[in-house]
């Protein structure tokens, strides 16, 4: 079975959070501040690993993003749960 | 009587939740990319893509079912089949329409959800919103052409010009609950809020759906079939 491996990237992270807070109506400056500091925290928990799915940093975005903001978290945990 | 039916066959329709959902991932996509007056638009093309698909489809098959009974609806056995079909529907949307969970993922198959999520994503003009809203009519059409089926037969029982009437109060309906989704996002509910609203009010929404099948089941076979 082929299996794709890239470089962890906090930028896309951060743009993950963006894209799902933005359809919340937020601030721009809030949400980018939130999605810094979520993002930083998946990059100090990824640093320690050695090979990371992309459903571990889903789930390690989500537990960040929950005292930050529930709504962000909210949208970013069930939005392909929609339909 | 006919209207009366139309009417419930309109309601039902309207309980159905893909286009609802897609609507809700269309406004979560757009909110963010767009102005608010263009996301105004794309929801409203959107809308409008999914009437006209119930206008159609339901005038389309009256079309038909016209030519094919020349005018003469004493057609039983075809109609027990739709009853029959309408039953079978309401134990779907009981037990299959919504999958498990506390989440509002439907019956789908999950590559076809995902390329509507996707779709919903990148739509960025009024006609792609207008697609998208066909296109989400037509997925839900294992469900949604017994109803189709259902009106048109009402609709051609009318005389003239309470066949449009009925037409577009069976399409109106069938829009409504993207109207109040739409005028709801334009008052400034979110749209975590309201998917909140759906994933708490599942039951609800599955058990208003199920036995709106059965009642318009029931009806049918009450007053066309006996």
């Amino acid at each position: 079975m082929e299996e794709d491996y890239y470089e962890y990237s906090h930028d896309k992270v951060k743009q993950n959070i963006i894209q799902h807070g933005a359809g919340l109506g937020l601030p721009q400056g809030w949400l980018e501040q939130i999605a810094e500091l979520a993002a930083s925290a998946v990059d100090k928990w990824a640093a320690s690993k050695d090979t990371i799915t992309e459903e571990d940093i889903r789930i390690q975005t989500i537990n960040q993003l929950k005292p930050l903001n529930a709504d962000i978290a909210y949208a970013y945990e069930n939005y392909d749960k929609i339909i | 009587m006919n209207i009366a039916i139309i009417l419930l066959a309109g309601v039902t329709q309207a309980t159905l939740q893909l286009s609802f959902g897609a609507l809700i991932l269309l406004f979560h996509a757009s909110i963010g990319k767009h102005r608010r007056r263009k996301t105004n638009i794309l929801a409203k093309s959107y809308i409008v893509g999914t009437a006209a698909i119930s206008f159609l489809s339901v005038g389309a098959i009256a079309f038909i079912l016209g030519v094919l009974f020349d005018g003469n609806f004493d057609a039983k056995h075809a109609l027990m089949v739709l009853v029959g079909i309408l039953f079978v529907s309401s134990i779907v949307m009981w037990r299959f329409y919504f999958r498990k969970g506390s989440r509002t993922e439907l019956w789908l198959p999950r590559s076809f959800a995902k390329f509507i999520g996707k779709r919903a994503r990148e739509t960025d003009d009024a006609i792609e919103a207008f697609s998208l809203g066909i296109l989400s009519s037509f997925a839900e059409a294992p469900i949604s052409l017994s109803l189709y089926v259902v009106a048109a037969y009402g609709i051609l029982s009318l005389s003239g010009f309470w066949q449009i009437v009925g037409l577009l109060l069976y399409t109106a309906l069938t829009i409504l609950p993207l109207v109040i989704l739409k005028t709801r996002i334009r008052n400034g509910n979110n749209v975590v809020e309201i998917q909140k609203w759906r994933v708490n009010n599942k039951a609800f929404l599955k058990h208003f759906s199920g036995w709106g099948f059965i009642t318009l089941a029931v009806t049918v076979l009450s007053f066309w079939v006996f």
